[in-house]
């Protein structure tokens, strides 16, 4: 056995370099902002003493600093109180330090010892030189406080399952969305970046996903408002981001819970001198991957081969071939080097009685993809005045514009097809450029419009306005009492224009066709609740919280189009100049939904060791029938902070050990409006009379049964610090059951109704998540390494009688690879195993497969039936990473700063139908992935990778979902890596200053063949398939900090 | 200054919504683009909306391109399909190789059930809203019953007799199958009591009239071999003395003459949509088209086995395109290859483009039952009665007179079955392109051996197409048709 306290010291040992006394000044703080400062006050210090000489007599005191354990502190700060004569103490904990014999002012000499985590000390020199000191450690400091739901708590209180996220943490890149920080900064959260395409989608996971049918994504709460946006704010503006994982922290939360909870704070003023902080930085973004498809010659080659060997003549001729020349890349004619920049100024600062923060940002990333990009403006005010000192008022208003120019991102497969998809795919042989007409070129076999027709022949463009904030006031009653009154507000308008040009083909048919669809979403949240915080007796601390909340949902929107315009030059701008007999379309709408809840809560904490939370919240909305409205979200945990105890206190490995169990129920409330209700609606239009007649029909077959999908969630959790903290982390287990699923149960349809909404099934994550924080080199050299690694099992334990099995999925011309059944990961995807090649008339005939030709899959007869049927599919794959990683390694020396972030995934599968649409094209003359045609089976290539490709419709259609097409999506990636230098600042005027340079996306190691694995083209659902996904891209930036 | 008060409402429901009794009237849901039923169940006006709902499900719609060619003339001996997206769902109808779980089986069952749930609201209501006069009441619940028989009769020509839902109730959702005799007879009463109450002229064209319910009607009996019937319902049709053929057959299709005597019953098409999408899948490539025009990858083609066997006097010959010069000045055959052997890949232009269509949406209104059907209809019930005779074989004539090819003589068709065959062969030429032939096929006898003929696995289960497969799957008591 090893003795803990030895193996403690060794490895601290280990990690000892021998330092440079004056060096020693970096290691001490983890803000060197605060040391550089100190450098500062120093250099000038003994300048001033060398310019002024000596006016006061000197002597040296000595010492040596440790902590209550006896454990010498190297790097304690020592001043002289009222001078900016200091010192910090060596390696072995000594210091010396020589003192004037008086105060400035007269009197006693008196110095400051401080540290970080430890509780400063004054002590008065009197007539001792030497003077040891022992630094007591500051529990309180040390503490870092989390907010939760309703509430701030010390973190060493905490029951529940919270992940906590602060500023300096974040993970830095072209970020849009407040949900890119997390990237692998938090176990159990899995951040995916369902496009790339500037102001593409983010999926956030949290510890899997749950419901089958309704929304997986959790809640998000800014500064207490619920629902907020994660992409309507500034990244920089955010402070911290809690993640509530459990359903015992997120129960507080209800019926809008189970998916879990992400709380952003954002950040506030401090008392003091008002600071400015600027940052910014200019991003040169390239395209990370391109995909290799075949190029102009080896396209002529190849299909010239495959005519040749389905018994027809060369596709093209040598005058053909000569005539085509060196053909075109389409890649390279729609990607680009793109810039981004941003820029973030703040001021802040406070006063006894305010404290305010301002923000202001602006982004504007260029799409690497021709006429994608995103602008974006924020402006964020927090201010806070106290006016007296029992009541408080704090607003936190946010206001955002954001404008995007996408480019078509459809999941279609022919002349409407994305133009990535297209370039993909498209004929290589064409020549770049109008043709004599004036028109973009395109080969009519492949059903294809010319990529860059798509690009400059379509506009969409979207603008979002969004202003929300929280408008709160607290009083306190009497002491420990506090009650406030929070409103709440969310105004988001958003404007869609697109525009579909003659220079389409699309567009030539309609005469252009142009459309407007404006929205307006509003949230208006008015919650009243009151806290009570008591310590009875020295031991039993008690906090009650209570509260009710009134919300409403209103929605509505507009839209216009047209087509047969005069002119494409007025895009969107003079719909009316359409042509209305034919093309006139308006439609509008409107929705609301509103909830009310009561929420309680205990927290009960015995001799800081014995902790315990429950909580409760009772959620009603509107969208429930009455006997339903209500339902009730209890949850219960309970903390043993081991590490107080008194057996664990001469222990000397851990310095904290926390064992947390919880339960907790959560819902889900993802439902349509009016599912309980009989409503008729205006149905199909009817030709009468040679023009357009509206009917009306009953809309569904309500179900006044229906409520809420309920989470039911298990955590049992260990906190652990060891080696005075230079080793801390958590490990957790949680099961976690969704079940009373909602379910469209299809209906007879002889009804005239498709579907009714019912409550079935249940679905089961479970996992461990791992959290570790090291710091395994502490002193000028500083190596920091954080690790996030969480498994999950995802199960479909439950589904209704009335559906064996649901098969969705449906992505370009590939349909039904994605499956729901008991005992499999939900959304998982089936098709068939292909386990080879045919090589042989003789194995053909022996197969499954007599209609084969040597060349093609051999296809896993699974229920050896001597066909190959649907009976023969399997499950291929899960759209759940077994494992996900975060790995961030943090070196610091002098004033440099290296960082370097890895994230992966593993275990993941994906449908690359870039894949499918190459092994076996929708027609002849599209371009295919090279490799499956460089290494395609031949009678003289036997041992190849990849079926023939002869006559491949025969082995695909429905077949096209199988071990080929469905691909490992594993990746570990260098998320980023980033090098800053702090420049060492003498002036006062510049508070700090750092440049940095940083290279996201810079390597991903995977298999897999698309331009990322991480894409997803259905969006941020749980189904996923890769297809014409916006490339990932390749970003280096460089940037400055500077605060005055 | 409605944000403050709005606040300040929600402040004060706050303050009710704490104390015990809860909050349910802030709770109650609020319905801004849904109606209560009620409101369209009172009044002529309502009534009239149901019934637009009920009609729209009724007229094909976007279900055009399944319904007329992919179920009813891809199995047969005219119509072939390839290329696009859509020839992997296409091919198993050429090939006989098509299961319960094709979306088109479902997509054709469920929004004739909604045409008939649509009908049902109307006929379970109509009686309770006494401000309608009894005429008019009359004429619309004779349009009610027209839509629910035709969409049922619409569903047996593919899945034989289907459950007859006359009710909106939904206490019993798991209706059984009627037996065929049962289907027919209520499908024949309920077309009979409409075209009893319905006018010989409507207000709007595309509603059903008499003409139109005693066409379904006839078509209806000859589709379930009762020929006398049939006979006597066509007889019905003609002697209303409203319809004619139009003289130029090739110009019959056109929009611009889709307001003629011979159209009977029709699913209107408009440019601006729902659209007839057929000529984009008609177009050979690089055809020279119109800029409004659009061309699909997805290529109808015509058997040239087929394209054969017409007169080459036949006017009807018109309507096919079999060669032309590409956009590129490229002389393109579309008939045969220049060693003689079959493309089968000359062009149906039946449905004349609209010069006015957009993109794939053309005008063109597609007759489900026109005159010439009515005319073939009566003849072929006539033989089946009682052999061939000179009133089958003017009936006949009148068709071809129509065509410019030789008339046929009574003499030449002996027997029953001679003429059975001709007007197989007539009815070929006359409805290619219009949904007809394998209906014909079926009823004819030579839906498989013509299939088998073409090196197709068709097997006699092959004349009923199966239930979809949600449906079994649903409905405990639906039983699949034999075969599947």
């Amino acid at each position: 056995m090893i003795n803990p306290k030895t193996a403690a010291s060794q490895l601290f040992k280990t990690m000892e370099k021998p330092l440079i006394p004056q060096e020693r000044l970096l290691r001490l703080l983890r803000i060197s902002i605060t040391q550089l400062l100190l450098v500062g006050l120093f250099v000038s210090t003994s300048h001033a003493e060398i310019f002024s000489g000596q006016k006061t007599l000197d002597k040296t005191i000595t010492g040596k600093v440790s902590d209550g354990n006896g454990e010498r502190l190297p790097g304690v700060s020592i001043v002289v109180k009222g001078t900016q004569r200091g010192t910090v103490t060596n390696e072995q904990g000594t210091y010396s330090l020589s003192v004037p014999d008086q105060a400035p002012g007269g009197g006693g000499i008196t110095l400051i010892y401080s540290f970080v985590g430890y509780l400063s000390q004054e002590v008065t020199v009197g007539n001792r030189s030497t003077l040891d000191i022992t630094l007591a450690t500051d529990t309180k400091a040390l503490e870092e406080v989390v907010v939760v739901g309703y509430g701030t708590q010390r973190k060493s209180d905490l029951t529940g399952s919270v992940a906590s996220v602060t500023e300096k943490d974040f993970t830095q890149g072209v970020n849009n969305s407040a949900l890119q920080l997390l990237n692998g900064r938090a176990s159990g959260v899995q951040i995916s970046q369902s496009s790339s395409a500037p102001g593409g989608g983010i999926a956030i996971r949290i510890r899997g996903a749950g419901s089958i049918n309704s929304s997986n994504e959790p809640l998000i709460v800014i500064d207490g408002l619920p629902g907020a946006s994660t992409t309507s704010i500034s990244p920089e503006d955010i402070a911290s981001i809690q993640i509530l994982k459990d359903a015992s922290a997120a129960a507080i939360y209800g019926s809008r819970a189970a998916n879990g909870v992400v709380l952003i704070t954002t950040k506030k003023g401090t008392k003091g001198k008002p600071q400015v902080n600027y940052s910014a930085y200019l991003g040169v973004q390239t395209v990370a991957k391109r995909m290799d498809y075949l190029t102009t010659p080896q396209y002529i080659q190849a299909l010239n081969d495959l005519s040749t060997d389905q018994g027809g003549a060369p596709k093209f001729t040598p005058d053909q071939i000569s005539s085509i020349g060196s053909g075109t890349n389409w890649q390279d004619q729609i990607f680009r080097t793109a810039l981004a920049q941003n820029h973030q100024l703040s001021f802040s600062g406070g006063s006894d009685n305010t404290n305010y923060y301002l923000g202001v940002n602006y982004l504007n990333q260029d799409g690497v993809v021709l006429r994608s990009g995103l602008k974006k403006y924020n402006v964020r005010l927090n201010y806070q005045v106290n006016p007296s000192d029992k009541f408080k008022v704090t607003l936190n208003l946010n206001t955002n514009r954001t404008m995007t120019n996408n480019i078509l991102t459809t999941n279609s497969g022919n002349e409407n097809a994305g133009p990535i998809n297209t370039a993909l795919q498209f004929d290589p042989t064409i020549p770049t450029g109008l043709d004599a007409t004036g028109r973009y070129p395109f080969n009519p076999i492949i059903s294809l419009e010319n990529p860059l027709a798509l690009l400059y022949g379509v506009d969409q463009k979207k603008v979002v306005n969004r202003t929300f904030g929280t408008l709160s006031a607290d009083y306190e009653i009497l002491k420990g009492w506090t009650t406030t009154l929070r409103l709440g507000g969310d105004i988001a308008n958003d404007r869609n224009d697109n525009y579909n040009s003659t220079v389409t083909q699309k567009g030539l048919s309609s005469g252009g066709i142009g459309s407007v669809g404006a929205g307006e979403d509003t949230h208006w949240i008015s919650e009243l609740f009151t806290t009570y915080n008591r310590t009875f007796n020295g031991i039993h601390q008690l906090s009650i919280l209570g509260g009710a909340t009134l919300e409403k949902y209103d929605s509505n929107d507009l839209g216009a189009s047209s087509i047969g315009f005069l002119s494409d030059a007025s895009l969107t701008n003079l719909l009316q100049s359409g042509d209305g007999d034919r093309g006139d379309n308006v439609s509008s709408g409107r929705s609301s939904n509103k909830l009310n809840s009561y929420l309680g809560r205990v927290n009960y904490t015995l001799k800081d060791k014995y902790l315990l939370t429950a909580s409760i919240r009772t959620d009603g909305t509107s969208r429930f029938s009455d006997q339903n409205k209500y339902a009730v979200f209890p949850s219960f945990a309970l903390g043993w902070r081991i590490s107080e105890e008194p057996f664990m206190q001469q222990n000397n490995l851990f310095n904290d050990l926390k064992l947390r169990l919880s339960y907790g129920q959560s819902g889900n409330q993802a439902i349509g409006n009016f599912q309980t209700l009989q409503t008729f609606i205006a149905g199909g239009r009817a030709v009468l009379g040679g023009g357009l007649v509206q009917g009306v029909e009953p809309a569904r077959i309500p179900n006044p049964d229906l409520r809420w999908e309920t989470t039911e969630e298990f955590d049992v959790g260990l906190d652990f610090g060891i080696i005075q903290g230079r080793l801390s982390g958590s490990l957790e287990y949680f099961i976690k059951n969704t079940r009373d699923q909602l379910f469209n149960k299809p209906l007879p349809t002889t009804s005239g109704f498709q579907s009714i909404l019912v409550n079935f099934g249940e679905v089961r994550n479970q996992g461990l998540d791992l959290m570790l924080e090291s710091r395994n080199l502490v002193n000028d050299f500083k190596w920091n390494t954080n690790l996030t690694l969480s498994t999950l099992k995802n199960t479909v334990v439950d589904l209704p009688d009335f559906i064996s099995q649901i098969l969705t999925g449906g992505v370009g011309f590939t349909n039904n690879y994605s499956l729901v059944q008991e005992g499999s990961p939900m959304r998982s995807y089936y098709g068939y195993a292909i386990n080879g090649i045919l090589q042989s008339k003789e194995e053909v005939a022996a197969s499954a497969q007599p209609n084969a030709k040597p060349g093609h899959p051999r296809f896993v007869d699974q229920n050896g039936d001597g066909k190959i049927s649907p009976d023969d599919r399997v499950i291929l794959g899960s759209p759940f990473p077994k494992l996900i990683v975060g790995l961030n390694n943090s070196f610091s020396y002098k004033g440099f700063d290296l960082n370097v972030l890895f994230t992966g995934v593993q275990g993941v599968s994906s449908l690359d139908n870039n894949i499918v649409e190459s092994l076996y094209p929708i027609n002849f003359e599209r371009n295919r992935i090279a490799e499956h045609y460089l290494d395609r089976w031949t009678p003289n290539n036997p041992g190849a990778k990849y079926p023939s490709g002869v006559n491949p419709s025969t082995y695909g259609g429905a077949l096209a979902v199988n071990s080929l097409t469905i691909s490992d999506a594993s990746f570990l990636r260098l998320k980023t890596a980033s090098l800053s230098y702090a420049i060492p600042l003498a002036g006062k005027k510049v508070r700090s200053a750092s440049v940095y340079v940083a290279a996201d996306n810079l390597l991903t190691i995977t298999k897999f063949m698309g331009f990322d694995p991480d894409a997803n083209a259905s969006g941020n659902g749980v189904e996923r398939a890769s297809y014409n996904s916006y490339p990932l891209n390749r970003t280096v930036r460089f940037g400055v900090n500077v605060g005055f | 200054m409605n944000t403050i008060k709005n606040k300040l409402s929600i402040l004060a429901l706050m303050v009710t919504c704490l104390l015990p009794t809860g909050c349910q009237d802030f709770l109650a849901e609020e319905v801004y683009t849904q109606y209560s039923p009620q409101d369209f169940l009172k009044n002529e006006d309502g009534i009239k909306k149901v019934l637009y709902g009920a009609y729209s499900r009724l007229q094909i719609g976007g279900g055009l391109r399944e319904d007329q060619w992919t179920l009813s003339e891809f199995p047969t001996d005219i119509t072939l399909e390839s290329g696009g997206q859509f020839e992997k769902d296409a091919l198993p109808f050429m090939n006989f190789q098509w299961d319960a779980s094709s979306g088109f089986f479902r997509g054709i069952w469920v929004q004739m059930y909604i045409a008939v749930r649509n009908a049902n609201v109307l006929l379970e209501n109509i009686d309770q809203i006494t401000s309608i006069p009894p005429a008019r009441l009359a004429q619309y619940k004779a349009e009610g019953q027209f839509i629910r028989a035709e969409a049922f009769a619409h569903l047996h020509r593919y899945f034989g007799p289907v459950p007859l839902v006359l009710t909106t109730s939904t206490e019993n959702l798991q209706p059984t199958r009627p037996t065929n005799e049962e289907f027919i007879a209520f499908v024949a009463k309920e077309l009979t009591e409409a075209a009893k109450n319905l006018p010989v002229n409507q207000d709007l064209r595309g509603k059903a009239d008499k003409g139109s319910a005693l066409a379904v009607l006839a078509k209806f009996y000859l589709n379930t071999k009762q020929w006398q019937k049939a006979a006597d319902a066509a007889k019905e049709v003609i002697d209303l003395k409203k319809y004619k053929l139009f003289p130029e057959i090739e110009n019959l299709f056109a929009v611009q003459n889709e307001i003629n005597d011979e159209f009977i019953y029709i699913y209107p098409f408009l440019a601006q949509g729902p659209g007839n999408v057929y000529m984009p899948h008609a177009f050979p490539p690089n055809y020279p088209i119109l800029s409004n025009w659009i061309n699909y990858g997805a290529q109808f083609r015509t058997y040239t086995a087929f394209y054969k066997t017409f007169d080459p006097t036949d006017r009807r010959l018109r309507m096919f395109v079999t060669e032309y010069t590409d956009t590129k000045g490229v002389k393109q055959k579309l008939l045969e290859d220049n060693s003689g052997k079959p493309l089968d890949n000359a062009r149906s232009f039946k449905y004349t483009p609209d010069p006015n269509a957009i993109s794939q949406n053309n005008g063109n209104d597609v007759p489900v039952i026109r005159y010439a059907d009515i005319l073939l209809s009566r003849a072929e019930a006539l033989n089946e009665v009682a052999g061939p005779s000179q009133e089958a074989i003017d009936l006949i004539n009148q068709v071809r007179a129509r065509a410019a090819v030789p008339v046929l003589k009574l003499a030449d068709y002996s027997t029953k079955d001679k003429l059975r065959a001709h007007l197989l062969k007539e009815r070929g030429w006359e409805f290619f392109t219009e949904g007809k032939r394998r209906e014909d096929q079926i009823r004819m006898g030579t839906f498989i051996s013509s299939a088998i003929a073409r090196g197709k696995n068709a097997k006699p289960f092959h004349v009923l197409y199966p239930l979809p497969q949600s449906e079994i799957e649903a409905n405990l008591n639906l039983k699949q048709n034999e075969g599947y």
